[in-house]
């Protein structure tokens, strides 16, 4: 089994603080929030977590390799984990740019320090500086020759939608190294990202976690395709992370729709969006949405979109609303189970599945 | 046994005015090609949701290679009033997806007439 989602937490910011240059470390010392990075107005009223998971006093699960090690990949029996950021994967919508290059440098170093060298079946995300399209190839440059690394990581709220063309160079370096994009749902209304629904600001956790991240992920996607950002660059791969699944078929048919009609306004686009999307992009399966008894309806839409290939299992571990693998791979078709579990990511991450080659 | 009929008089189909006839329980409608001058012979109903094809435009095809590119192609395309659908001008064929096709019609002009056979 491959896990696409395992989210790592900073519980001690001193961890990411000693790979920053010291002339730099008390201004993410003084921030109102952790480094600096744009916090959540919306909080779960609990935790964040699940809380069957053990751990010391003042450290959140998930924040040592050791304890992603076990819970993540002994108890739920990955055989390669893929480390995503948490807090950190709004580092691309702080509004310095430059303390946001400075800081993913950092936490681009903790991974490939500190954590790649503990379990082989680590994989990691590089996080960059998006509101800095050239500190964010670079950055890009700087880590993908460490095969550990397997995508770059994109928040799904931003300042543009990422077709647009101001991101190429970003999407580019990624293709060129063969690095996958990654955008994980989430960060909608926070630095400089705006938000997401168009509705205006949620007031609660439950209207911003059923729609405000959904709807960003949808807004992803249809800019990528719009643009004729995969045509372009005809290597590009994309995840899209924690933006649900269900509604896949209907903004698919949707878009479809709309391009026959609206086909001189981009006219590039020469095939049946939904059909590129199939070549290209590929969905995290966790939050799979509960059906109430229609279970057997969902597999039918997800088909008729290009299921299961565009399936990859995530567990969005160490959160309070992940997909436990065994419970999943219950729930799908029989059929689809090797597929989604595992072969899908071991073709859309390619060779830097592999074993690494250490540095 | 298809033959030729008299649709109207060719100084009356100009860009924009669609000549439109009913022949054999069939509308047929000869439309003006704005870039080429030609006329057009098409069936004025679009296979996609029924509306009279020949009150759209006709049109020079647009093309592009990646975002922002917007280029004139040799193409002439007739585009649905209602959704927009574009239609080959000389096969009917919709380009976009060829499972729907719109009859399309030779047409020539004889003695300051236009004649389509249908």
């Amino acid at each position: 089994m491959i896990d696409c989602d395992i989210h790592v937490q900073i519980s001690k910011p001193e961890e990411i603080i000693k790979f920053i240059d010291p002339a730099k470390r008390d201004w993410f010392r003084n921030q109102a929030y952790m480094l600096g990075l744009p916090a959540y107005p919306w909080n779960h009223s609990s935790s964040w977590y699940r809380k069957d998971l053990q751990v010391d006093e003042n450290e959140y699960p998930g924040a040592t390799p050791q304890a992603v090690a076990k819970d993540a990949l002994d108890d739920q029996g990955a055989d390669i984990g893929i480390l995503t950021a948490d807090d950190a994967l709004s580092v691309g919508l702080m509004e310095n740019a430059y303390s946001a290059a400075t800081l993913a440098r950092a936490h681009n170093d903790w991974f490939r320090e500190d954590w790649f060298p503990v379990d082989d079946r680590f994989r990691g995300s590089i996080i960059i500086p998006t509101q800095d399209p050239a500190a964010a190839v670079a950055e890009i440059e700087r880590c993908a020759s460490d095969r550990r690394f397997v995508q770059i990581l994109l928040p799904s709220a931003g300042e543009r939608p990422y077709g647009d063309p101001r991101y190429l160079p970003i999407l580019e370096a990624a293709a060129a190294h063969g690095l996958a994009v990654a955008i994980h749902s989430g960060m909608e209304g926070m630095g400089l990202a705006h938000q997401s629904s168009g509705a205006g600001t949620p007031t609660l956790y439950i209207e911003w976690h059923t729609i405000g991240s959904a709807c960003s992920i949808q807004a992803q996607l249809v800019s990528l395709l719009a643009h004729g950002t995969f045509r372009r660059i005809p290597d590009l791969k994309v995840l899209l992370i924690e933006g649900g699944v269900a509604w896949l078929p209907g903004m698919l048919w949707r878009l479809d729709t709309n391009w026959r009609g609206l086909r001189d306004d981009t006219p590039w686009m020469d095939e049946p969006p939904l059909e590129t999307m199939k070549r290209h992009v590929r969905f995290a399966t966790q939050p799979l949405e509960y059906t109430d008894g229609n279970d057997e309806l969902l597999w039918q839409m997800l088909a008729a979109v290009g299921a299961p290939e565009i399936l990859c299992y995530a567990s969005d571990y160490p959160h309070w609303d992940g997909d436990e693998p065994k419970w999943l791979e219950q729930r799908i078709p029989e059929a689809w189970r090797q597929a989604v579990m595992h072969d899908n990511a071991v073709a859309f991450y390619g060779s830097r599945l592999e074993l690494p080659v250490l540095q | 046994m298809s033959a030729w009929h008299d649709i109207a008089a060719e100084a009356d189909v100009t860009v924009g005015n669609p000549a439109i006839a009913r022949i054999g329980g069939r509308e047929i409608g000869v439309m003006r090609d704005p870039r080429t001058n030609d006329l057009i012979a098409i069936r004025n109903r679009c296979p996609h949701s029924g509306a009279r094809l020949c009150l759209g435009t006709v049109a020079q095809r647009i093309e592009g290679e990646v975002g922002g590119d917007y280029q004139l192609v040799d193409r002439t395309v007739v585009v649905c009033p209602w959704h927009g659908w574009e239609f080959d001008a000389s096969t009917g064929e919709c380009i976009e997806d060829p499972s729907f096709r719109v009859a399309a019609y030779p047409v020539r002009v004889e003695d300051g007439r236009v004649l389509v056979e249908a």
